[in-house]
C-alpha cells in the first residue's frame, strides 16, 4: 500500500475544501496531473491522455483503496455527485506520512488555482498542460490549435485563453 | 462478387456484396458463362446466417462475419474457457470465449441499431452527420460489429489474468488481439469487401481506449469503443453477465438488456461537450440492476475464493512449464496455444512422478490445491490498514514462502457515474439520480492459502495474529 500516495491525495482534498470546492474526483485527477507536471519531488502517480484529459487509474484506484480504511469517503450530495471528504481515518494517515512542506506548497497552489472553476474549463486546463508538457508543444498558439484538435468543441478563444492561462500560472512556478 | 441475372424479360446486374444483401441493376449479362455462374450463386448464397445462442435466442451475422467466425484465430476461442478453471466450483462453468464473442457482437450490433435507427438529438446529428450518411453508417455498423467480435482473441489461455506474469513486458490480451487483427488472415477478411474494413479501426473500436497510451481516438470512434469496452453500457459487459451466470447457475447476472439498450441514447456531455453514451432516465433501473447484478457476480463468482487459488497454480505451473516462463509475444506461435495444449501439458506432468512439475500440475488438476485460511474483512480494513500485509508477512515468517500463497483485489472505479438523459432534456449524473448507485459496495478481496496438511494450525496463527495486531491498534 503506498501512503505517500495517500497523502497527495487526501492533501488535495482538504486543499479543495478550504478553497471552497467540493472535490469531486475530477478534481483530484486534474491537480494530481499538474502537480506531474510542475516535477514535484517522488511523485506517484502516471497519467494517460483520455477522452476528459489526463486521466490516471492509479488514482481513481487509490482513491478506492483509501475510502476503503477509511482515510476518506464519499459524500452524495444532490447536484454534485460524489464529493470526497477526508475520513474518520485522515488523521492516522498524516501521522503515518507527512509530505514534505515544498510538496504541500505545491498542492495548495494548484488546488487554489482550479477551485470553483467549472470542470469544463479544468479539463481544458489540464489537456493544455499535457500538450504543453507530454507532446513538447511549445508555442500558445499551437497548444491551442492541438487542443482544438484533441476537443473539436472548443473554440479558438477559449484554446487560446486556456493555453495562456496554463502557462503563466502554472507552469512558470 | 459482382454481376448478373435476367428476370422475365429484363437484365440485371446482381451484386453480391458480401457484407450486404444483394441488389439488382439493370443491364446486360457480359456472357453466357457468368450468366449461369451468377444464377447458381443468386441461388445458392445465402447472405444471412444465423446461430441458437443460450442466451441471446439467435446470433445473427452476414457472409463477412461468417468468414471471420471461420478463420483460424476465431475457431482458437472454441478452446479457451471463458472463466478459466471456474468448472472446478462451479461445474457448469465450461463455457469459452468463442460463443461469449458472438454474443458481444450481437449485442453490439443491437445496440448500434437502438442508437442511430431511430430519431437523434439534433445536436448530436450535426457532430456524426458524416458518420451517418448511408455507406459510412454500413461501414461504421461493420467496423464496431467486426471489433466486438474480434476483442478477445488476443486472450492467453484459460484466459489467464496474470498477463503481466506469463506476457513478455509490454505485452497484454489486448495488443495480442492488435497484432492478431493486423497481421493474420483476419485482416485480409476484412480488406476483401467493398469499400474495405480498415484493421485499424477495427482495432481501435476494440482495443479498450482507456488501456492505450499511444493513441488519442476521435470523439466517434471513442463512442463505438465505449459501446463495446464501456463500464456501464458495454456490450461485453452485458453479455459476460448474463452468459456467466447462465452456465454458472448463479441467478445474480440476471439483468434486462433490451430495456436497457432501448434506453441507449448519444447525446451531449456538459462537462466537456463532447459526443458521449447516456441513458434515458426511463431505462435507470435496468442499469442498476446490471451494476448490482455485476457486484454480485464478483463477490460470487469471479473472486470465489477456491476460482482465484486455481489461477495462482496455474500461473505457477505455467511459470515453470512455458520456455521463458512466457507465452510468445509472436502472433503465430501465440495462436498455436490453447487450453488444451495446456491441459495436455498438465495431464503429462500428473501421470509422470519424476516429472519437475509434477507437484505444480497436482495442485491444479489433483484437486491438491490450497486451503483458504485467512480472509480479509472489511472491519479488520478500517482498524488497521496494513493488515493483510501484514498477516501475509507474517505466513511467509511462519510457514515459509513456498507453502504460502496470497491473493488480494484492491476495489476499482465502478463506473457508476454515466449521463442520465432527463424527460426535459437535460442531462444529469447518475449518481445524483440513482439512490441505489452511490451506495453499491466496492468490491474488495483479500486471502491467504495455506496446503491443507497446514489448513488447521495456519488458521488458528493468522487469527491469533490478526487479533492482536487490532488490538494494538
Amino acid at each position: 500500500m503506498d501512503f505517500r500516495s495517500h497523502a497527495f491525495l487526501l492533501e488535495a482534498i482538504e486543499q479543495f475544501s478550504e478553497n471552497g470546492e467540493l472535490p469531486k474526483s475530477t478534481h483530484v485527477q486534474k491537480a494530481m496531473f499538474l502537480l506531474r507536471t510542475m516535477d514535484t519531488p517522488q511523485f506517484p502517480f502516471s497519467f494517460i491522455l483520455y477522452k476528459h484529459g489526463p486521466f490516471s487509474p492509479d488514482v481513481e484506484s487509490e482513491l478506492g483503496e483509501m475510502k476503503s480504511y477509511g482515510a476518506i469517503c464519499y459524500d452524495s450530495r444532490p447536484g454534485f455527485s460524489q464529493v470526497l471528504q477526508p475520513g474518520t481515518n485522515a488523521l492516522r494517515l498524516k501521522q503515518k506520512v507527512q509530505l514534505e512542506p515544498e510538496a504541500r506548497a505545491a498542492v495548495a497552489q494548484v488546488c487554489r488555482f482550479l477551485a470553483r472553476k467549472p470542470l469544463f474549463e479544468i479539463e481544458l486546463l489540464a489537456t493544455a498542460a499535457w500538450i504543453k508538457t507530454n507532446e513538447q508543444i511549445r508555442s500558445l498558439d499551437e497548444i491551442a490549435s492541438r487542443l482544438q484538435v484533441l476537443k473539436p468543441y472548443v473554440s479558438r478563444p477559449e484554446a487560446i485563453r486556456s493555453a495562456g492561462e496554463i502557462e503563466h500560472v502554472i507552469l512558470r512556478r | 462478387m459482382v454481376t448478373l441475372v435476367t428476370i422475365g424479360r429484363s437484365r440485371y446486374y446482381l451484386a453480391l456484396n458480401i457484407t450486404d444483401r444483394p441488389y439488382l441493376r439493370r443491364g446486360a449479362p457480359k456472357s453466357k458463362l457468368l450468366h449461369n455462374q451468377i444464377t447458381w450463386l443468386a441461388l445458392m448464397a445465402k447472405i444471412r446466417h444465423e446461430l441458437r445462442d443460450a442466451v441471446h435466442d439467435f446470433v445473427h451475422f452476414n457472409n463477412l462475419e461468417k468468414c471471420l467466425i471461420d478463420s483460424v484465430p476465431f475457431q482458437r476461442l472454441r478452446s479457451i474457457h471463458q472463466l478459466a478453471m471456474s468448472y472446478e466450483v462451479y461445474p457448469g462453468a465450461t463455457h469459452r470465449r468463442f460463443e461469449h464473442c458472438l454474443g458481444v457482437m450481437e449485442v453490439a450490433g443491437r445496440i448500434f441499431d437502438g442508437l442511430f435507427e431511430g430519431q437523434i438529438d439534433q445536436r448530436v446529428q450535426d457532430r456524426i452527420s458524416d458518420e451517418m450518411q448511408g455507406a459510412n453508417k454500413n461501414y461504421w455498423r461493420s467496423v464496431l460489429r467486426a471489433a466486438a467480435l474480434l476483442h478477445d482473441v488476443g486472450h492467453l489461455p484459460f484466459s489467464h489474468a496474470a498477463e503481466k506474469a506469463l506476457l513478455p513486458e509490454g505485452w497484454d490480451h489486448e495488443r495480442m488481439t492488435a497484432e492478431i487483427i493486423r497481421n493474420s488472415e483476419l485482416k485480409g477478411i476484412l480488406e476483401n469487401p467493398s469499400p474495405p474494413i480498415k484493421a485499424e479501426d477495427v482495432i481501435d473500436v476494440a482495443w479498450d481506449f482507456r488501456k492505450r497510451k499511444d493513441v488519442t481516438l476521435t470523439p466517434w470512434k471513442t463512442l463505438l469503443n465505449e459501446i463495446i469496452t464501456g463500464n456501464t453500457f458495454g456490450a461485453d459487459r452485458i453479455d459476460y453477465l448474463l452468459r456467466d451466470s447462465y452456465h454458472v447457475g448463479v441467478p445474480y447476472g440476471k439483468i434486462d438488456p433490451s430495456r436497457l439498450i432501448s434506453g441507449l441514447r448519444v447525446t451531449i456531455d456538459p462537462s466537456n461537450n463532447e459526443i458521449a453514451l447516456g441513458l434515458d432516465v426511463g431505462s435507470l433501473h435496468p442499469a442498476e440492476a446490471l451494476l448490482l447484478a455485476r457486484y454480485f457476480m464478483y463477490v460470487q463468482v469471479y473472486l470465489h475464493s477456491v476460482r482465484r487459488i486455481y489461477d495462482i497454480h496455474l500461473k505457477d505451473f505455467l511459470l515453470a512449464y512455458l520456455p521463458g516462463s512466457k507465452f510468445p509475444s509472436d502472433w503465430n506461435e501465440f495462436l498455436k496455444l490453447t487450453d488444451d495444449e495446456i491441459m495436455s501439458a498438465l495431464r503429462l506432468s500428473l501421470a509422470d512422478t519424476g516429472d519437475k512439475n509434477h507437484e505444480l500440475a497436482s495442485r491444479v488438476i489433483g484437486r491438491k490445491h490450497f486451503r483458504t485460511v485467512y480472509e480479509l474483512l472489511s472491519p479488520h480494513k478500517l482498524k488497521s490498514a496494513t493488515i493483510f500485509d501484514d498477516a501475509v508477512e507474517f505466513a511467509q515468517r511462519e510457514f515459509g514462502g513456498e507453502n504460502v500463497r496470497s491473493d488480494s483485489y484492491a476495489p476499482k472505479s465502478e463506473g457508476n457515474d454515466f449521463l442520465v438523459i432527463m424527460d426535459d432534456g437535460s442531462v444529469q449524473s447518475s449518481l445524483d439520480i440513482s439512490s441505489v448507485l452511490p451506495n453499491l459496495p466496492r468490491v474488495e478481496i483479500g486471502l491467504i492459502f495455506l496446503p491443507l496438511s497446514l489448513k488447521v494450525d495456519g488458521e488458528k496463527k493468522i487469527r491469533t495474529f490478526v487479533e492482536k495486531r487490532l488490538e494494538d491498534n
